[in-house]
This record gives structure tokens, sequence and C-alpha cells, in this order.
């Protein structure tokens, strides 16, 4: 098994991954807990899986497709329904692109 | 006897006969969530208007003479994670507090489609991760046996709806045990179907690969009748399975004569409550006194399931709700740029488990762990997936322990989320194999907490589960169990 380093060391990285705010009162906790987890989980690591195939799904099933014909999608005011982001026919978010001018 | 202490079968028979209206049903289970609710709090949103609707417009068809489903009029809460059509679906969350699907779960449409009013959805665990239902972002629900104790989890609401007469059939999910577990601590039966038998169209993903609907019942009768109607192949779900639906319910009288059942050694071991290893080895000794075959058996690699589980759980998690962003649905904060306002928005609408098992999935889907922990848990789960096909090689059935004890306390593992974890390890492995699963109540400890036996079938068997769980209601005693629940506690 593998010796890794305790978790509060990247707490912040996996959070900007998980695109996840933790107020720094909760990040104490939540490292505690991952870490008490890790420590039982890095158990699989001992098991000897030499030559064993992984199991994505559990049952076989056949990939099956349907024809790719157009088909009745939900109204504009039921995809609005939720979000209090409407603008117009539009999400409206923040910037996603950086602080460059967009002439540059 | 009261409507709302009936049977689903009972009600049914019932209304097949007109001798009751789906109307007065429907009102019977309304009622006694308005005694009860206060106490056990097992729905987050009740919807009597429209159930008393539906049930309207099932006794307007039974008048006009239309076929009906026998379940026409037999009203039915389902868990609140699977999406109703104009009726708001939380997952216990405060993301989705006020989330009001467009469109019906597949499950719900066919309920729908069959009459079955809808009374309400339940409370579970905050999006499905958790064994008490005290994740739940907006209050615990209570174990109808004892209100200091939890209800299990992740579909606690389900389960203690049916458990306190507040509707008579539930819908619950189970990813790693959610319908068992609280199917045992409350005295009710509670199935896990195949994966692929029951569409999961609708059904808010927690993990893909192990996610499944299921049913909470008074008996396994009732189980097996609401099971043929949601079961089959749904092309708004291409895992499900094409294997045709059976009887079930013909299939009960079938008794247990000449059946192999294989006693699960690694779900009986010492360190359990007494009491549920007695009730496991009362159950074997009663399938064996009436024809059938009981030997040990082992599946050695279920010691590893734990991990397993909750490393793919976790790694499929953290991925499907990464569609909780707070732009098209769900709460929404405000940020300078895009990805602050997805950090805010997750980071105040999502609750503590849900945090802890997003990055737990982040941090071992990471380029340098991968291999090591992800790949690794689904070889074992291969491994654990063989064990499975070495048993059913020589049984139909497996038995075994659902819980290593009966209901614990509100708050006592709240704080100790492995001790959370490890109430659910003897019904992990059976979704890593994805094969079903029933729980069925047989018997109380001493302190008067219902006690859950688990027989597992081979993929797509679940007449088999339902034959045996229908024998061992009988050897217990056929009437469901039904806790003294009463405005003054109990």
């Amino acid at each position: 098994m593998s010796v890794e380093p305790e978790i509060e060391q990247e707490l912040d990285g996996l959070c900007a991954l998980a695109c996840l705010h933790l107020e720094a009162a909760e990040k104490k906790e939540i490292a505690r807990h991952l870490n008490e987890l890790l420590k039982v989980l890095r158990r699989i690591q001992d098991i000897d899986t030499t030559g064993v195939e992984p199991t994505v799904h559990p049952v076989a099933l056949p990939a099956r497709f349907r024809e790719d014909e157009v088909e009745a999608s939900l109204s504009p005011e039921h995809v609005f329904g939720n979000t209090a982001n409407r603008s117009d026919q539009y999400f409206h978010v923040p910037r996603i692109a950086g602080d460059e001018p967009e002439d540059v | 006897m009261k409507l709302f202490e009936m049977t689903a079968l009972e009600l049914s028979r019932l209304l097949q006969k007109k001798e009751v209206s789906a109307v007065e049903v429907t009102q019977s289970f309304i009622e006694r969530a308005g005694e009860v609710e206060p106490l056990v709090q097992a729905y987050i949103t009740r919807t009597p208007e429209t159930a008393l609707a539906e049930a309207e417009a099932v006794d307007e068809k039974r008048k006009r003479g239309e076929a009906l489903h026998p379940l026409a009029g037999v009203p039915l809460a389902v868990k609140d994670n699977i999406c109703s059509c104009g009726v708001r679906t939380t997952c216990a969350s405060r993301f989705l507090e006020q989330y009001i699907p467009p469109e019906d779960a597949t499950v719900v449409q066919k309920a729908r489609a069959a009459g079955m009013p809808l009374l309400g959805k339940t409370n579970l665990d905050e999006f499905a991760m958790g064994s008490s239902t005290e994740s739940s972002a907006f209050f615990p629900t209570r174990n109808p046996w004892n209100l200091s104790r939890v209800p299990g989890g992740s579909s606690g609401g389900s389960a203690a709806a049916v458990s306190s007469g507040s509707a008579p059939l539930a819908l619950g999910s189970d990813t790693g045990g959610s319908v068992r577990h609280p199917a045992a601590f409350c005295g009710v039966v509670g199935l896990r179907p195949t994966y692929g038998r029951v569409s999961r169209a609708g059904l808010i993903a927690l993990a893909s690969s192990l996610d499944q609907a299921g049913p909470f019942a008074l008996t396994a009768a009732d189980a097996a009748l609401f099971l043929e109607l949601i079961a089959g192949q749904d092309r708004a779900d291409f895992t499900t399975s094409d294997e045709a639906v059976p009887s079930y319910l013909a299939a009960l009288p079938k008794g247990v004569q000449g059946l192999r059942v294989g006693l699960l050694v690694e779900n009986v071991p010492d360190h359990f409550d007494a009491e549920i290893i007695t009730a496991i080895q009362k159950a074997a000794k009663n399938l064996a006194d009436n024809g059938a075959v009981v030997e040990e058996v082992s599946l050695p690699h279920t010691g590893a399931s734990l991990e397993a589980y909750h490393l793919i759980c976790a790694a499929e998690a953290s991925s499907n709700l990464g569609r909780f962003d707070g732009v098209i649905f769900g709460r929404s904060a405000a940020g300078e740029n895009i990805n602050e306002m997805y950090s805010r928005s997750r980071g105040e609408g999502l609750g503590p488990e849900v945090k802890r098992r997003l990055l737990l999935g982040t941090y071992i889907l990471c380029e340098s762990r991968y291999e090591a922990y992800y790949m690794q848990a689904m070889r074992v789960r291969t491994l654990i997936r063989r064990d499975y096909e070495s048993a059913f090689k020589r049984f139909d059935l497996l038995l075994g322990a659902v819980t290593p004890t009966t209901a614990f306390k509100l708050g006592e593992k709240l704080d100790d989320p492995l001790a959370m974890y490890h109430a659910d390890i003897c019904i992990l492995h059976g979704p890593l194999a994805g094969v079903p699963a029933i729980s069925v109540p047989y018997g109380f400890d001493s302190g008067g907490l219902p006690i859950g036996v688990q027989l597992t079938a081979a993929p797509f068997r679940e007449e088999i589960l339902f034959r045996a769980a229908h024998f061992l209601e009988q050897s217990r005693g056929p009437e469901p169990l039904r806790p003294q629940l009463s405005p003054s506690g109990s």
C-alpha cells in the first residue's frame, strides 16, 4: 500500500477541481473525515487483482441505439422553468473568458 | 380494519369489487398522514389535492366500465429523488429545494398511468448518500417503531411512510442498500431489483452503474404486484433489459420445496447483534423444514465490498453531480466569474456528506490515483461478481442479514461517517454484482425493533425472491407488522 500525504495539503486543489467552495470551518472537518475514510479505503490496494478485468457495468447488456430521428423536446417554458438565470432565450452566466479585452 | 391498515392487494380487491372508491382509499391515507406525520416526518412534500383528483379520475373510469390496472386507486408515496412532473423533487437538498421537474420519471409515469394517486414525496439522505435519513437538509425522519431511532436510509421516508400507514406502497432507490436497509429498520418489505430490471430514467443519479428503483410494501405479494407494474424495458433508459417481466404474484404459491438456499457466512458474523443472527438461523431452519436445501456458502471477496463500493460510488457521484452547477436549475449563487458561481452555488447548496463524497471521488479520479483506486475497485468488483456467479451455480437463493444491528438512535452515527458506512456492510456487495435482493421483516429484537432478513437471487430471478419472502412471511405469521404509533408517541 502506498503512503500518501494527508489530504489537507491538497484540499484547495481538490475543491477547485470539484468546483466546490468550502468555508474555512468546513475544511478542517472534511479533511479529518476524508483522512479517516482513505485509511480504510486504501486497503483495497492490498488485494491481488493480477490479470483481473475491471467490471464497469454489473449486468452484460448489449448496446442499443434508436433511430436518429428528431423527437419532441422540452418547451422553452419547461427548460427555463427552474432557473433564475434566464435572459430571453438564453441562460445568463457570469463572464466565462479571462480578463483580456475582446479585441486582443 | 381501517383502509390505511390494509395491504395494497386487499385494497385492490375492495376497489375492483367497488366496495370502496379510490377517493375513500386515498382520503384514508391522507388522514392517517395528518395524524402521524407530525411524529414521523416521512414526507418532504405531501400532495393531497393532486392525489384526490387522481383518485377521482380513477373512480370515474371505473364507473364508465373502463379496464383498469389492479393497482388503480391504490395510492403511492415516492422518494424525493425520483422526478414527478409538476411536484417539486428536492433530493432532500437545499440545492434542489425549489426544483420542479418538467417530466415524470418512467416509474412515476407508469404508476400514474395505472391510476395510482401520488400522495407525496418522501424524505431521504441528501442525494441518497447515507443510511439514516439524517443527512436530509430539511429534517430527519423518525422510525415509527421507536421515535428516538432512525428509519434507516437512504430511502427512510418511503419505508417509514409504509410502516406508519401513511402510504400502502412506496418507491425508493437502492444504490448500496438504500431500499433494503430502511425496510429492515422499519419492518416492511423492500426490494432491490436486478440492475436493468426497472428504468432509471428520471431517478436523479447517484452512481449510474449501481442505482436501481425498487418498491416498499407491507407484504411480498404487494411488492410483487408493484414490481410487475414498474419493471420492463424503457427506451428512455438504454440499460434496461428486454428480459420478459413474468407474473411475480403468480409465483408466490409455489413455496420453497426444492429450493437450494445458501446461508451466507459473511453476512452472519459473530460481531453482529445476536438476535439478528438468531432470526436468520430461524429463517434457515424454517426453509429447511419445508423442503428447501440449506447449506453454508462463502463469498470470499465481499469482505472488500465497503472499499470497492465507496470508491466506485464516489467516483460516479463526483461525475454525476457535476450537473448541479447553479445555471440551468437549482440553487444559484452570485460570482465574479463562472467558476466562482459554480463553486459558490455548490458550496451553499450541498451538505457535508455530499461534499465529502464529491471530494473523495475527485481525489481518486486524479490521474495519479485513478489506477490504484478506481480501476482497482472495479477489478475487485469483478471478483465479487464472480463470487456471486459461482454461488448461483450451486444455489437458487442466498440468505443473510440486512444490517448488523437493528435501528440505531438518532444522532448516534452522524459525526462518524465510517461507522455509518459500516451500517451497510451486508448490502453493498449485491449492487456491485447487479443481483436482486429483498429485505423481509422477520421478528423483533428484545427492544421491540424489527429485524429484517435478506434474500438474494441471480439476476432477473426476482420471482424466487418473492416465493421465499412470501413463505417467510407465512412462517412468521402472515399479518403485516404494524407499529403501535399514536399521536402520543411510542
